[in-house]
């Protein structure tokens, strides 16, 4: 794939701006807050793509939190898995075991990554298990988890920035925008 | 500058890298006291740490080794690896509905949704194929919520079968995967033959949900 030196030439429309991201996350924080009023609460993000939602939320949040992250292999990696099974690449840091337990995620589509780790974060007994996210994408959707913060429901288009990649490019940009198809399909 | 602020800033000065040196004197000497001595040349007897196991094989029973059914069509093939991969239950058209019945009381038309997802009580079916093909799928789909509106079915179709592959950096392969040149079902290792060589899996990809 060829990245354009000017990153946003790749972008064939501005679905969020820094702004709106912005004011969504502060209110994100302030209803995490309010739930979480006289609690502690761990935060679990997964790498890569959530790191700037992360950041930008955990400082949004005014009661005190802890943070960890993990990395999960997702299936475009399968040929460097001897198993062809989803593996925790990156695991928690600490003990969840009886604590409030908050995923942050940077976007849920098809929900498979979120199942497995919820299954697998349920098995180290957290006090409560929530799930926030910036975006959600439903009509992708294959396995219905509850999901307790949604930032934006956005529709069913190709979606990158603000950590969200193609090729592991475009998670610098501070917006999030429209991939043009062009991109990732070499015509055009 | 006056000779006498002069000699007080070189006084500060020292006292700074006094201060210093004592610092990283102390450091070295808590640092040496973590450090088990290994005597020099003996670096057989460095211990290396390893980080404990991470144990994610919760749920991997019974899934590795068991058979695949004869699939139909390649975007199937490929469903089923989607779905092992992130450990979901499944059974191909493992169930079959009646959808049309003549005078008589004769099935003469049913529908056996591709695939069922056990665990989260869920219909799939691919629709990868030709517009007419997807027509008549749709309105099997409708007689199936008609008839039995407690069963869920999601209908794949080829869009998203396009988005599915360009989440996972597999977009090379979508052509051969979908339509009628689906119907030559590849193998697995031919599968990642390809997309090697298409390089769109230098870095494998961390998760996206």
């Amino acid at each position: 794939m060829t990245v354009q030196t000017d990153m946003t030439a790749d972008i064939g429309e501005i679905l969020l701006t820094e702004e709106e991201i912005a004011a969504k996350v502060a209110e994100l924080g302030s209803q995490i807050g309010a739930d979480y009023a006289d609690r502690r609460l761990t935060l679990v993000s997964v790498l890569k793509g959530s790191l700037p939602f992360m950041a930008d939320l955990m400082r949004a949040i005014p009661v005190p939190v802890r943070i960890d992250l993990m990395e999960v292999s997702s299936y475009g990696g399968t040929t460097t898995e001897s198993s062809g099974l989803v593996r925790i690449l990156k695991d928690l840091s600490a003990t969840i075991e009886g604590e409030e337990v908050l995923i942050v995620e940077d976007i849920i589509d098809t929900g498979l990554t979120l199942n497995y780790l919820v299954r697998y974060l349920r098995g180290k007994n957290p006090r409560s298990l929530r799930i926030c996210t910036l975006l959600d994408k439903p009509a992708r959707r294959l396995v219905d988890i509850p999901v307790d913060y949604v930032g934006f429901t956005i529709p069913d288009q190709f979606v990158v920035g603000y950590g969200l990649d193609y090729g592991e490019y475009y998670r610098n940009l501070r917006f999030v925008g429209v991939l043009r198809p062009e991109v990732y399909t070499g015509v055009g | 500058m006056t000779a006498a602020r002069s000699t007080d800033s070189n006084s500060r000065r020292n006292r700074r890298r006094t201060a210093a040196r004592t610092a990283r004197a102390r450091l070295a000497h808590d640092q040496a006291a973590l450090i088990p001595r290994v005597a020099e040349g003996d670096l057989g007897a460095i211990v290396v740490v390893e980080p404990p196991p991470i144990d994610d094989s919760f749920d991997d029973a019974g899934r590795e080794d068991r058979p695949l059914p004869s699939f139909a069509h390649a975007s199937e093939a490929e469903m089923g690896r989607i779905l092992d991969f992130y450990r979901i239950s499944w059974e191909y058209e493992p169930h079959t509905f009646p959808i049309l019945w003549n005078l008589d009381g004769v099935v003469i038309e049913s529908f056996s949704p591709d695939f069922w997802l056990p665990d989260l009580d869920l219909y799939l079916e691919m629709t990868t194929l030709r517009q007419k093909l997807v027509r008549k799928k749709n309105r099997k789909l409708r007689r199936i919520h008609e008839l039995y509106p407690d069963i869920r079915v999601k209908l794949f179709y080829a869009r998203d079968f396009r988005a599915l592959m360009l989440k996972f950096g597999r977009m090379a392969l979508v052509e051969g995967l979908i339509g009628s040149s689906g119907q030559v079902i590849p193998d697995r290792a031919e599968v990642d033959v390809d997309v090697n060589d298409a390089g769109l899996n230098g870095t494998p990809g961390t998760a996206a949900s």
